[in-house]
């Protein structure tokens, strides 16, 4: 690991430094990641607290065996409190955006629409939100991804085409990739525009500093203003470390810990909640997969892990609508998800390299039947998140895996499995339609994934509806903003880093005016710093 | 003895190696027995009994991935345990309590007789019998009991599959080689 400029290993951390700042800032994900560089550069003295530790690219050694029990939530195996759905979700310095597979979607037009409609949201039509988007792009240097697709995206195109279904190229946060297909491991080159090679170094070269290891119990509530946050240190295993406490005194506290740690922390911290809505409407964007044998090596290990996407069924004119991509296939990725044992897991596992998988992530939050989860304590004080699966998002995961089923023959493969413990891999599309017609639709019998944690702090202006108002400010306490992915008040419809980019990046833009009185916010000029050193 | 065999509705091939394999099986059972009891890891997570329960699963999880041969699967049995000890170490105290009263129930021997459906103690466990155990819990209608497979499975599945020793099976080359300082083959 490298040392890195303004950065304090809360592992190693003996005495408390007694640390003061303007503003606090919890959480190093997209949120916290983008505010950070606005407000440290508006002269602002920032402190970033990251849960996770600092890693940097030495670290990142492409091996699953290293990354899941230090890069993700509960070693990625972060589950609903019924298990039924997994959740992938980063930890450490960067958040999600150190390990994510770099997908940059700008936030669906209908989307917006819905949020202004009937959430009360303020500011953030497609007009409104343009020139962030296209800020943050360049920043992050987001652009759709110009190398042929490996083999695994290309299972997807082909089986588009043959349908006569859309699939475009994904736009990627990266410069000078060198398509490797580790992304979901940490990129060993730094060519992922992450926060921990962009936003933040930036924000360290300007003078904030950074805690890693250090999770923020609660934040001290005086009557109705925020001054702050104990905070907990934590050991190599993302443990408490006994007895090993600091406090931080802040003028201004940006919560920015994600769609399940933000509502956590406010939970914990006992935030004023009038109206009920705190770690409501948390959305997942479920996803189904299905798994397919092709003829031809598919090697999905190897390449941009997503390049390719369809939204040809996003915005049904009833039921849940989903969008297709594909995940890379690794070998724990994969021998986790073929849910056997024995021969029958070794056979399946002997076609790794021909394995392609395609996933669907439903639009969760668009309807009545769709309200999300509730994100509350379990006896520890630690987040468990309750999702319910309504029969509105069991008939969209059956329609994925018999869209997903036909994709993948219309691409040419040999057998076709749905993820579902009940199901068998199929030799034809009757076959699997059959079948799939009449898999019981149950908790951990499908088998359900998130890479895509959103709501719980909803925004929007009527207090009686949502935690903050449009800018990200608490409805009942001072000098308190929450501006991360659970804000929004519904799922997005694609993946989400650059909407929440967009939405910091406006957000902590006028957070910093309101600080500092007058800002630089010339984000696209700043070039990626040269802080780490040796 | 042919004839008795038939009775019972088995090949000659699969009564032998019931007659002499069972026995080869018994004697690497009270191999291992010895084994656990014995190596030099510091477990954090994991009991003895723990041990002695995974021992007798792990193998029936990944059969067919594992040696062949016995002092070669005991070695890469041990590498699972390790590993899956280790990942429970980076679990949340929620999650850990969980598998500490899933490991208790399935090591106490009326949770193993009456849940698992296994009469001997997993030291001595036949491996159809810890077979027809996974199999029940995998299509139980208790949400519970496929949680307890998925979860055990996860850890096993991906402690194995974290092992470069275990690529090859699968066809996969292991990361791509950057030529950075210190960095170790596949």
């Amino acid at each position: 690991m490298k040392t890195i400029q303004g950065h304090i290993d809360g592992s190693r951390l003996e005495a408390d430094p007694q640390l003061e700042c303007d503003c606090l800032i919890v959480g190093t994900g997209a949120g916290g990641g983008v505010s950070a560089e606005i407000l440290a550069r508006a002269g602002l003295r920032v402190i970033l607290l990251e849960e996770g530790p600092y890693r940097s690219r030495e670290d990142f050694h492409m091996r699953e065996q290293e990354a899941y029990p230090d890069l993700y939530q509960e070693a990625a195996g972060r589950r609903t409190s019924d298990k039924a759905i997994q959740i992938l979700q980063g930890k450490g310095v960067g958040g999600s955006t150190t390990v994510n597979w770099t997908s940059s979607f700008r936030t669906p037009e209908q989307t917006l629409e819905t949020w202004t409609r009937d959430f009360g949201v303020q500011g953030c039509s497609a007009e409104e939100l343009a020139p962030w988007f296209a800020r943050m792009e360049k920043r992050l240097h987001i652009s759709p991804w110009t190398v042929a697709p490996n083999a695994n995206n290309d299972a997807l195109a082909r089986g588009c085409r043959a349908l006569g279904w859309n699939a475009k190229v994904i736009p990627r946060n990266v410069l000078g990739c060198a398509n490797l297909g580790y992304c979901g491991t940490g990129c060993p080159i730094d060519a992922k525009q992450s926060m921990l090679v962009t936003t933040i170094p930036a924000a360290l070269k300007a003078g904030a500093r950074l805690v890693s290891r250090a999770r923020a119990e609660r934040l001290v509530i005086k009557g109705d203003r925020v001054t702050g946050a104990q905070v907990t240190l934590m050991d190599d295993y993302g443990q408490p470390r006994a007895r090993k406490g600091i406090r931080i005194r802040a003028r201004h506290t940006l919560v920015a810990a994600g769609a399940i740690g933000s509502p956590a922390l406010l939970l914990r911290s006992k935030a004023p909640d009038p109206h009920a809505r705190l770690g409501k409407r948390t959305f997942l964007h479920p996803v189904a997969a299905c798994a397919g044998l092709m003829p031809e090596p598919v090697k999905g290990y190897a390449g941009a892990p997503q390049s390719i996407y369809s939204d040809e069924f996003l915005w049904p004119a009833s039921g849940a609508g989903y969008k297709l991509e594909v995940a890379p296939v690794h070998p724990v990725l994969m021998a986790t998800l073929l849910t056997r044992h024995g021969q029958a897991h070794t056979e399946l596992m002997a076609s790794f390299s021909h394995t392609q998988a395609t996933l669907a992530l439903l639009r969760d939050g668009f309807h009545e039947q769709s309200p999300g989860g509730r994100v509350r304590l379990d006896p520890y004080g630690y987040p468990s998140l309750d999702y319910p699966i309504s029969d509105y998002l069991w008939d969209g995961v059956r329609r994925s895996l018999l869209t997903m089923a036909e994709l993948l023959f219309a691409a040419g493969a040999a057998r076709v499995m749905p993820l579902h413990l009940d199901a068998e891999p199929y030799r034809s599309f009757r076959d699997a339609r059959r079948a799939i017609g009449e898999l019981a639709m149950q908790p951990l019998k499908a088998q359900l994934f998130s890479a895509h944690v959103m709501g719980g702090c909803a925004m929007g202006d009527d207090a009686r509806n949502a935690v903050t108002d449009s800018a990200g400010r608490h409805h009942q306490l001072e000098s308190l903003h929450i501006i991360d992915g659970s804000l929004f008040p519904t799922s997005i419809g694609a993946n989400p880093q650059l909407s929440i980019y967009a939405l910091a990046g406006k957000l902590a833009t006028a957070l910093a005016d309101d600080l500092a009185g007058g800002v630089q916010t010339d984000l696209a000029a700043t070039h990626n710093s040269p802080t780490i050193t040796g | 003895m042919a004839s008795r065999r038939q009775f019972l509705g088995i090949s000659a091939a699969a009564a032998a190696v019931i007659a002499g394999g069972g026995a080869l099986w018994q004697l690497g059972k009270e191999d291992h027995v010895e084994l656990l009891a014995t190596e030099a890891f510091d477990y954090h997570f994991l009991t003895l009994d723990d041990r002695h329960l995974l021992y007798a699963l792990v193998p029936v999880y990944l059969a067919g991935a594992l040696a062949g041969q016995t002092a070669a699967r005991d070695r890469q049995i041990l590498v699972v345990l390790h590993n899956v000890d280790a990942a429970i170490r980076y679990l949340s105290p929620a999650v850990r309590s969980e598998l500490r009263d899933l490991f208790d129930v399935l090591t106490h021997q009326l949770g193993r007789a009456l849940l698992a459906g296994v009469p001997d103690a997993w030291t001595r466990a036949e491996a159809v019998r810890v077979e027809a155990f996974l199999a029940r819990w995998r299509s139980s209608f208790l949400s519970l009991q496929r949680a307890g497979y998925l979860g055990l499975h996860q850890l096993i599945h991906g402690a194995w599959y974290s092992e470069a020793a275990s690529w090859p099976a699968i066809d996969y080359p292991g990361p791509p080689r950057l030529g950075r300082p210190g960095e170790s083959g596949a």
